[in-house]
């Protein structure tokens, strides 16, 4: 073990050294609204290879489970490095109580290890979702820098708009902390899985990451996806009606004036 | 200090540190469902939606990989009934407890009793395979 660290009933882990290239990006991969997150990320991580090197756990906040892979018992958030790039996946959506520690030990990583930007793909739950034959990617970013990534691949400015939820408390914080955050919204499925979603937020992110990948067989796969990853889906629907996600539906006062 | 102040002072304590607990245990179980959306003897149950509109129900049932030709609904008293095959039989995984090869969705969805569910009308998302049913409510 390389790196262990205890943060408000959160522990991280590091399994591997690995040194991270710069500029570098961390990209959550935090079940949210039609599992964007969760597909873009898990789908980049194989496709590219990516080395786990390690995890995060919770005795507090996450049910007694082992995640078992490939005959491994590991951690059911896990940490995958390749160049400069970091991508964080949870294999569990993230009740509202772990909501606030989880952000701020994230983005507390993010400063340690010295990362450029911290990515949040964010589902955006549109209800005419079906009249929508390819979904819009938004997006806005706490730096000037992050700012100009989205600009220079033609990513649209997240005007006005709640967001809820992990990548809320993570925005905020990284802003506090003056830390880079990029987050990408794609229009989605508010209660199903949306690969299609996932395809439009990787398009992006290959872009911003300077990497190649074949995004074809995600595009085949998608209603297999759908299939598999239901459970995970009704799981994060019930969270997120627990923190009051429909205030995604609503408008800021700012926005009536 | 007198011993009933001491007493109720650790009642006190005793009923915040339960409060906490039921707390944190809320913040975790509440949120895990350990139901799985499948069944032994090959069927499947699809995520659903239901919005209340002001003179229906719109359910929204997303059915990858269904083939929409077999889709079967049928309503009764205040549920709906679906059945809808696969386009060919499907594996979860080669995990173990999930060696069963599926071959159909399943799905009973309650409604409230205003619900006519008699007058149901479909309309399927071919593209996305996925249908809404809309039940108007009952006239009163």
């Amino acid at each position: 073990m390389y790196y262990v660290e205890e943060y408000n009933g959160f522990t991280i882990y590091e399994t591997k050294e690995f040194k991270l290239e710069h500029p570098s990006f961390m990209l959550l991969g935090l079940p949210d609204t039609g599992l964007v997150a969760s597909i873009s990320s898990s789908y980049l991580v194989d496709a590219l290879k990516m080395e786990e090197v390690g995890g995060i756990d919770s005795y507090r906040y996450f049910p007694p489970i082992a995640v078992i892979h490939n005959g491994e018992s590991k951690m059911p958030i896990r940490i995958f490095h390749r160049k400069n790039l970091l991508v964080i996946i949870s294999e569990l959506p993230i009740s509202p109580g772990a909501i606030h520690p989880l952000a701020f030990m994230l983005v507390d990583y993010a400063q340690k290890k010295g990362v450029t930007h911290i990515v949040s793909p964010i589902g955006l739950g549109v209800p005419h979702r079906m009249e929508v034959e390819k979904p819009a990617i938004y997006g806005l970013s706490t730096s000037k820098d992050g700012s100009e990534l989205l600009s220079k691949f033609g990513v649209k400015k997240f005007q006005e708009g709640f967001i809820v939820g992990p990548y809320a408390v993570i925005l905020k914080e990284a802003k506090r902390r003056k830390v880079s955050n990029i987050v990408i919204f794609a229009e989605a499925f508010i209660d199903f899985p949306d690969p299609a979603a996932a395809v439009e937020v990787l398009t992006i992110l290959t872009k911003i990451f300077n990497v190649e990948v074949n995004l074809k067989p995600l595009i085949e796969k998608a209603e297999e996806i759908r299939l598999k990853t239901r459970e995970l889906m009704m799981n994060t629907k019930k969270v997120m009606e627990r923190m009051r996600k429909g205030y995604e539906q609503q408008l800021p006062l700012m926005y009536v004036f | 200090m007198s011993s009933r102040r001491i007493r109720d002072m650790l009642r006190e304590f005793e009923r915040e540190i339960e409060e906490t607990i039921e707390e944190i245990l809320d913040n975790i179980m509440g949120t895990y469902e350990a139901k799985p959306l499948w069944s032994k003897d090959g069927t499947l149950e699809p995520l659903v939606s239901v919005v209340e509109k002001e003179d229906k129900y719109v359910i929204t049932i997303d059915l990858p990989l269904a083939n929409l030709e077999t889709l079967s609904i049928t309503g009764k008293y205040n549920y709906i009934e679906l059945r809808c095959k696969l386009k060919q039989s499907v594996k979860l995984s080669d995990w173990p407890m999930s060696r069963t090869e599926f071959r159909e969705y399943r799905k009973t969805i309650t409604l409230p009793n205003d619900a006519d569910v008699a007058k149901f009308e479909i309309r399927k998302h071919v593209e996305y395979s996925i249908i809404e049913i809309i039940v108007p409510k009952k006239k009163t």
